[in-house]
């Protein structure tokens, strides 16, 4: 149900589809979430780099810092594109947050430095933004900076640190000044995770990857880890997820899924004919569109430089909403053998539907639908907090 | 209706709470206990041969009683072969023939250990039987692996058949790994000799014992169901009691009241349905109706308890250092233990169909 985009669109579209075809066999189709053996992580690397090699990291950064200058509409084809062929999307962190936020407020010398290093996959970013007792609660970061001469000393703890154990760097959110309010409290670092004083410590999560507690015990970093100015730290990290001008395009997964799943049933006689299951089917094609157009508008406004005051709220209550539904609604369709692993000979679809179930509670990142409709609440409909 | 549990029901619970938070993985991931012993162990309480599925005597434990030892095994989120041994049995002291009789008494006294083996529509699986032989694959098979024999749900024509199978005799067990890790199995049989002398019943007789059986075990996993309910629940309201944000405990916000007072809507309301399903049963007034809507509400708190659960404890529910993935495997798994929701919703409105059109239940 996808609204066909211009003939040059189309064909941008044609041409990734072209390149994953040629370089991503689906042997080789990934989940972050889960693949975090070595093995895996080596064919993601080189497959990220042959990405890198097209010029298609950073696509939307002026190109004097190493990116590629087209507009936001075509990461978005490009992101929509990957994530229908479960392709390898490393260092996400760097490419979004930590780009983000150096585009934003980077000084010269930062954006022509680290930002080459991350379109050209030399620098790999995990994300030091969440605490354990702060979580989407920005305002409660409890990491400190303290300033010692030319240098940085910053101590404190960060949760669910994805890729933590294969990243160069760590994105710091710290706070630099007690005294002043949140909003002009907190500074973004850049922190070598091979500095003395930071540990890491492995978590598993419930979709089979892993993620770190990461431990900064006075690290000491130089002046030039500050990103931008002292304190603005909270406005970066606003803007950082505005920066590509693009949405998250979970939608695009869920339609291959969608896809995947019309297939399956084609080769069970009768199931297409229940109206259970069509009406099932129905509600998943709604969902998706519901997402995308919304995905969509929210591109436009970025484009035409609207924003609304609560930001991609909507668009993101219904993303993470719907993917939980998702998952149920595929189950239902499948029935019990959708409880089956890909270990075992009666798994539908080689176990796929047992693995997106567990994914499907991961729909927290950013915050909670909850977190979501409270900002849609207060911010956009001025409702008291 | 009296919907309270039965008179030896608060014995039986303090028992079982003093038998499975012991291993319990909500204690100790690492608490296992082998088949063998939780056989001996059962035994040993006389848990095998609790209750009378034929109704006729007195002196057993009601079933409502019974369902408080399997809200205790849930609420310790412990699984055991108890519903599979106590299904074989009440086939077999339905059916009340000599040879079934002797096969109840084996099983209670735990010399046997006869796993049932039943059709499952929703697993698209049906064995045949034809000129004494046994053909097909039973899939979803629990504990199959530790049978000594099979109690054998087979179509021979166009009637039921229930016998008994040695397990081994031409038949094959290849496990079902899946998202609980719960013992499944796959169990073939492949020209397995069934002889005169091991089919137990046939036809209506058989139809009838395989239906008490299935609505005692719909009420047992639902209370089972109720347990995990109850603990998951108060996991959760501590975790949105203790964990700050915005100032102060996440609970306050009514977004998060709302996920955990469905979660104990849901819970609450297994519990009662089992009450009023287990009343009906004890009292030999089972209808297939408030089975199934006992059913719909077991399938629907399993799904939506841990999807709140997941909802209030958002990336800490996600880590596998929280137990919330725990209940989310057994509640996936237990889902599919009441049929399909369309199932159950035909059964009903066929039931309001029927009431509306004045001649009742």
């Amino acid at each position: 149900m996808r609204t066909p985009l211009s003939k040059e669109k189309e064909a941008w579209r044609t041409e990734i589809r072209e390149f994953l075809a040629a370089e991503l066999p689906r042997r080789d189709a990934f989940n972050p979430e889960f693949d975090d053996a070595s093995e895996q992580w080596e064919k993601a690397i080189e497959f990220s780099r042959k990405v890198s090699a097209k010029g298609w990291i950073g696509l939307t950064w002026p190109t004097q810092y190493g990116g590629g200058g087209r507009e936001p509409i075509d990461n978005q084809i490009l992101l929509e594109e990957f994530a229908a062929a479960d392709a390898p999307m490393i260092n996400s962190v760097g490419i979004f947050l930590a780009a983000g936020t150096i585009l934003v407020g980077g000084t010269e010398e930062q954006k022509a430095e680290l930002l080459p290093a991350i379109s050209g996959m030399h620098t790999l970013w995990a994300e030091g933004l969440t605490e354990p007792e702060a979580g989407s609660d920005l305002g409660s970061l409890q990491t400190r900076a303290v300033r010692d001469g030319a240098d940085w000393v910053i101590t404190g703890q960060k949760a669910y640190t994805s890729w933590g154990p294969m990243s160069d760097v760590l994105y710091v959110a710290a706070r630099t000044s007690p005294e002043e309010s949140t909003r002009d409290a907190v500074s973004i670092f850049v922190v070598d995770l091979k500095s003395a004083g930071v540990t890491l410590h492995p978590m598993r999560n419930y979709g089979g990857g892993v993620q770190s507690s990461t431990y900064l015990d006075k690290v000491r970093v130089p002046a030039k880890a500050l990103i931008g100015d002292e304190g603005k730290g909270w406005q970066y990290i606003m803007q950082a997820f505005y920066a590509s001008g693009t949405v998250e395009p979970i939608y695009a997964m869920q339609e291959a899924r969608l896809r995947d799943l019309l297939a399956h049933c084609r080769t069970q006689a009768g199931a297409l004919d229940d109206s259970h299951v069509r009406a099932d089917i129905a509600r998943l094609a709604a969902m998706i569109q519901s997402q995308r157009l919304l995905a969509y508008e929210i591109l436009g406004n970025n484009d035409a430089g609207r924003r609304q005051p609560y930001g991609g709220a909507v668009q993101q209550v219904v993303a993470k909403e719907f993917e939980p539904l998702f998952a149920q609604v595929y189950d239902r369709v499948l029935g019990p053998t959708s409880q089956l692993t890909a270990e075992s000979a009666f798994a539908p679809l080689n176990g796929k539907p047992e693995a997106w179930y567990r994914q499907s509670f991961a729909n927290h990142a950013g915050g909670t639908a909850q977190l979501k409709r409270m900002v849609l609440a207060t911010r956009g409909l001025g409702l008291p907090r | 209706m009296n919907l309270n549990w039965g008179e030896d029901h608060s014995v039986l619970v303090e028992v079982a709470k003093s038998v499975f938070p012991k291993y319990s993985p909500l204690v100790d991931r690492a608490n296992s206990v082998s088949y063998a012993d939780q056989l001996a162990q059962f035994r040993d309480l006389d848990w095998l041969q609790l209750g009378d599925a034929t109704g006729l005597s007195s002196e057993c434990a009601a079933l409502g009683s019974i369902a408080g030892i399997f809200v205790e095994m849930g609420y310790a989120l412990v699984d055991t072969p108890l519903l599979d041994l106590t299904i074989a049995r009440d086939v077999a002291m339905v059916l009340a023939t000599d040879a079934s009789t002797k096969l109840a008494e084996s099983i209670g006294s735990g010399a046997a250990s006869v796993i049932p083996v039943l059709g499952r529509e929703d697993w698209g699986s049906q064995l045949n039987l034809e000129n004494g032989i046994l053909r097909g694959t039973a899939l979803a098979v629990a504990y199959a692996e530790n049978a000594d024999s099979f109690l054998v749900e087979a179509v021979e024509g166009s009637e039921t058949v229930v016998a008994i199978v040695d397990a081994g005799s031409g038949s094959t067990v290849a496990a079902m790994p899946n998202i609980g890790r719960y013992p499944l199995f796959a169990v073939t049989f492949e020209d397995a000799p069934v002889t005169a002398d091991s089919i137990l019943a046939r036809g209506a007789s058989a139809d009838a014992a395989l239906e008490v059986a299935t609505q005692r075990a719909a009420v047992l996993r639902a209370a089972q169901v109720h347990g995990a309910g109850k603990r998951l629940l108060d996991i959760t309201v501590r975790y949105a009691q203790e964990r700050n944000q915005f100032g102060g405990p996440i609970g306050r916000f009514q977004a998060v009241q709302y996920l955990c007072t469905d979660m104990t809507i849901n819970v609450h309301l297994t519990s009662a349905y089992v009450r009023a399903a287990a009343n009906a049963i004890d009292n030999r007034a089972p209808s297939q109706p408030h089975l199934a809507l006992m059913c719909k509400q077991a399938a629907e708190t399993a799904r939506e308890m841990v999807h709140s659960a997941h909802e209030v404890h958002a990336g800490m529910g996600y880590m596998v250092e929280s137990n919330v993935h725990l209940f989310t495997n057994a509640a996936k798994r237990w889902q599919y233990d009441f049929g399909t929701d369309a199932t159950n919703d035909a059964l009903v409105t066929s039931a309001v169909e029927h009431i509306y059109a004045g001649a009742g239940l």
